[in-house]
């Protein structure tokens, strides 16, 4: 067989077909330069697998608006919903908890403190 | 998720959206930049829901994210005071302390530097692969490319890795 080249990362990934793969393991045991080719592959592969999952972060640059306003716009509905059922976007840690009465609270308090909210709302 | 039923958006948001976060960050090398991916991948999930048909899920929910990300940069050549993510790949300090040292490689951030010099279409399949673990079919779909050329990229991909790893 010829030198298999970009069979060989597929073979890494479990990603070649039997026959492939018997082929390649036959010409791996006997050409040198390929067994290189392969450890290059293998260690490429294990340097990206190995890279933290990072979990998500706030943004952190202020008054950053890079979405466009009515994407803006639309996802604080989105958000809102993900923040009232208590989502989290990383599996498998701790969930993160949502409470309602304290939301309300704040809600409630922030009528109180900027009366210009009831003010409208209840017209002239 | 693949050829279940459809699932709704908030089991995506709780299922994907870390993975998503992860692509945009090793796509990038930004948190802010992936931060907002995600939230631009999860509204066009939530308006494309509706019309999804059950089938292959993850090649659904990839090629979105892949849309999304490729239109944010499109975007930003439009409008160029924003830098794009590739042409700051961030500076080598010239002289790092031990502890600076050890930081660098726990992070991973020589392994992040040499993905940003990738070129695009290799780093995404690498990072589609490795990261996201998706299947070299997935890839295909998501990318609407033939297996055989994911193949070939990311055999490229990782030889261009580890060269510059070296």
């Amino acid at each position: 067989m010829t030198h298999p080249g970009d069979l060989l990362s597929a073979y890494v990934d479990g990603e070649s077909p039997a026959a492939e793969r018997r082929m390649i393991d036959g010409h791996l045991d006997e050409c040198a330069s390929c067994r290189s080719e392969l450890a290059v592959l293998v260690e490429a592969r294990a340097a990206v697998r190995t890279l933290p999952v990072l979990d998500m972060e706030a943004p952190r640059r202020p008054g950053r608006r890079l979405l466009r306003p009515s994407v803006a716009w639309a996802f604080s509905g989105v958000a809102a919903v993900a923040l009232a059922l208590g989502l989290a976007f990383a599996p498998g840690e701790p969930e993160t908890t949502f409470d309602l009465d304290t939301l309300r609270d704040q809600h409630t308090a922030r009528v109180v403190v900027d009366p210009g909210i009831s003010t409208v709302r209840s017209g002239p | 998720m693949a050829d279940g039923p459809v699932p709704s958006w908030e089991e995506v948001a709780r299922d994907h959206g870390r993975k998503i976060y992860n692509f945009a960050y090793r796509l990038t090398g930004n948190a802010d930049d992936a931060h907002d991916l995600v939230q631009e991948v999860l509204l066009r999930v939530r308006r494309g829901l509706a019309s999804y048909r059950p089938g292959s899920f993850d090649g659904w929910l990839w090629r979105i994210t892949r849309n999304a990300f490729l239109d944010e940069v499109r975007r930003r050549k439009r409008r160029p005071s924003v830098p794009l993510p590739e042409e700051d790949p961030g500076g080598v300090d010239p002289s790092p302390s031990p502890e600076d040292e050890l930081s660098r490689i726990r992070l991973g951030e020589d392994v992040q530097r040499a993905l940003l010099q990738l070129p695009y279409d290799f780093r995404e399949a690498v990072v589609l692969c490795d990261v996201v673990g998706l299947s070299y079919e997935e890839i295909a779909a998501a990318a609407g490319i033939p297996v055989g050329t994911v193949r070939s990229r990311i055999h490229r991909g990782r030889k261009m890795l580890k060269e510059l790893l070296t």
